[in-house]
Order: structure tokens, then sequence, then C-alpha cells
């Protein structure tokens, strides 16, 4: 997935944000996609709230499925 | 009663569906290539015997791990796309649980337009920048440091003006050079060669 996705929603105002999954139609977000689950990781490691994302929720609950997964698996870390 | 579990067994038996299913595990990282080749050889055959049908099988080999697991650093990666009754599940997990050459396994369940695909990770950013302006500060803190040692002998302020003074002379010594040999000339041509 392209990492220009996510670079333009923070320019959107809030109001104006529209769920980047939605808008290019991925159904299913995979745990293994680490350069897609960084963009919703804090620095500190922590899964990034969805008012700070810009994703809708049903698509929020599966980053978060999928960053747990990964943190599981040894592939992203817990905390920095 | 046991009866009645012999017929909720058989039941759950027919009743089990066959659905897709993701399975990945880390290996020891100690392991050679032809042992760890012959392992996965032998759970591929387990899988299979046991009504499994195996999509995908890709090994991503030795890569470090994001935290400490098992006091291992680093681990051998293997992925498993495969279809299997729902009731096998179990079995398979119990097995990877025992194994002692596995130090940590995750099985999910995958939608069914799903298609296996593999991510390609950036390389680590290097940070040249920052790197090249430390040292222009502790250069700046070690002058100062050296001034605050050598202060008493004078009120004039120190070595860090000095080089500028210098400048500013040699600048000015320049034109006096200059007249002082038009001087001398004029001064010994009149003098010498009258003489």
């Amino acid at each position: 997935m392209a990492k220009n996705i996510f670079s333009t929603n923070q320019k959107h105002p809030l109001g104006k944000r529209r769920c980047t999954f939605c808008t290019n139609q991925i159904e299913y977000i995979d745990y293994k996609d680490l350069p897609t689950l960084k963009h919703f990781v804090d620095g500190f490691k922590r899964i990034k709230n969805h008012y700070y994302t810009g994703v809708c929720l049903q698509h929020q609950k599966q980053v978060s499925n999928a960053v747990k997964r990964a943190r599981f698996i040894g592939l992203m870390k817990f905390t920095s | 009663m046991a009866k009645k579990t012999k017929n909720a067994e058989a039941a759950v038996a027919v009743e089990a569906e066959r659905k897709p299913y993701e399975l990945m595990f880390i290996l020891k990282p100690d392991m050679l290539e032809t042992a760890y080749k012959k392992k996965l050889k032998d759970f591929k055959e387990f899988l299979e015997n046991s009504k499994a049908v195996v999509s995908v099988e890709d090994i991503w080999g030795k890569r470090p791990l994001a935290y400490r697991i098992k006091q291992k650093d680093d681990g051998i990666y293997v992925v498993y796309n495969f279809v299997a009754p729902a009731n096998f599940i179990h079995e398979i997990n119990e097995h990877l649980r025992i194994d002692t050459e596995i130090l940590r396994h995750l099985m999910i369940s995958l939608p069914k337009n799903y298609a296996y695909n593999v991510f390609k990770e950036e390389p680590m950013e290097e940070k040249a920048v920052k790197k090249e302006k430390k040292p222009f500060k502790r250069e700046r803190r070690i002058e100062e440091h050296d001034v605050r040692k050598t202060p008493d002998s004078s009120g004039e302020k120190p070595v860090k003006i000095e080089p500028k003074k210098e400048d500013v002379s040699e600048e000015k010594r320049k034109p006096d050079k200059a007249n002082l040999d038009e001087k001398l000339d004029k001064l010994l041509g009149g003098g010498d060669l009258n003489m």
C-alpha cells in the first residue's frame, strides 16, 4: 500500500477526513503489512486513537487487531 | 453420559466446516537449514495427513525479533495458509505448543476472499544530519570551558577575540608595507645614487 495515502489524511481538517481504507476499498488489513501499520502507531508504539488516524470505526477495530497480532508474534514492539 | 458425549462428538465431526486458516510460527535461530527444512517437511505431512489442504508455504528465514522471546533475539519465521476442518485446529495448536524448538505461534482464521501477499519493508533511515551537528556543539563547549580556565590575568576579553585582532592587524600592515617601500625607495634613491 502506498505511503501517500496516510500522509495526505492529516492535511484535511477534522470534519472533512475520510477513511482511507473505505476510499481505497480495502476490506482486510493484514498483520504482516508493517509499512501500513506503522502509520497507526505512536512514537511510544501505542495504537493511535481513531480521532487522530481519521479511520472509520470498523477499520479502526481491524487496525488495532492487526497491531496486536503483529506485537504478539514479534513483528512490532509493545513499547519503546 | 458417555453415549451423549459420543453423539455430540460425532455431530461436531459432521458439522465441522472447512475454513481457511493462516499459521505463523517462529523457530529457534540456532537451527541449521537442513534441520529446519526436515522439520517443516514433517509438519507439512502432519497437516496433509489430517485432511488439511496447504495452499501457501512461505519461509521468511532468519530475521530479528522486535523484543526478546525465550532469551532469543532472532527467529526463523514460517507462514502457512491452509484449509482445514475446524475441529482439527485445537490439535495443531497443541502440537505446536508442546514443541520445544518453536518459540511462538499464531493461528488466525482468514476471510473468504483472501490472497496471500508479500510486503516489502523499507530500509532503516539514517540520521546523518544530526551526527554532523553534534561535534560542532562539543567544540563550542570546549572553547568556552578553556576560556573559563584562564581568566585571572587581565580584564581584557581572552583567547577567542585574538584571532580577529590578528586578521585586522594583518590587513592594516599590508598598506603600511607598501607605503614604507615607496618611502624607502625615495629616500634611498635620493641619497645613494647621487652619492
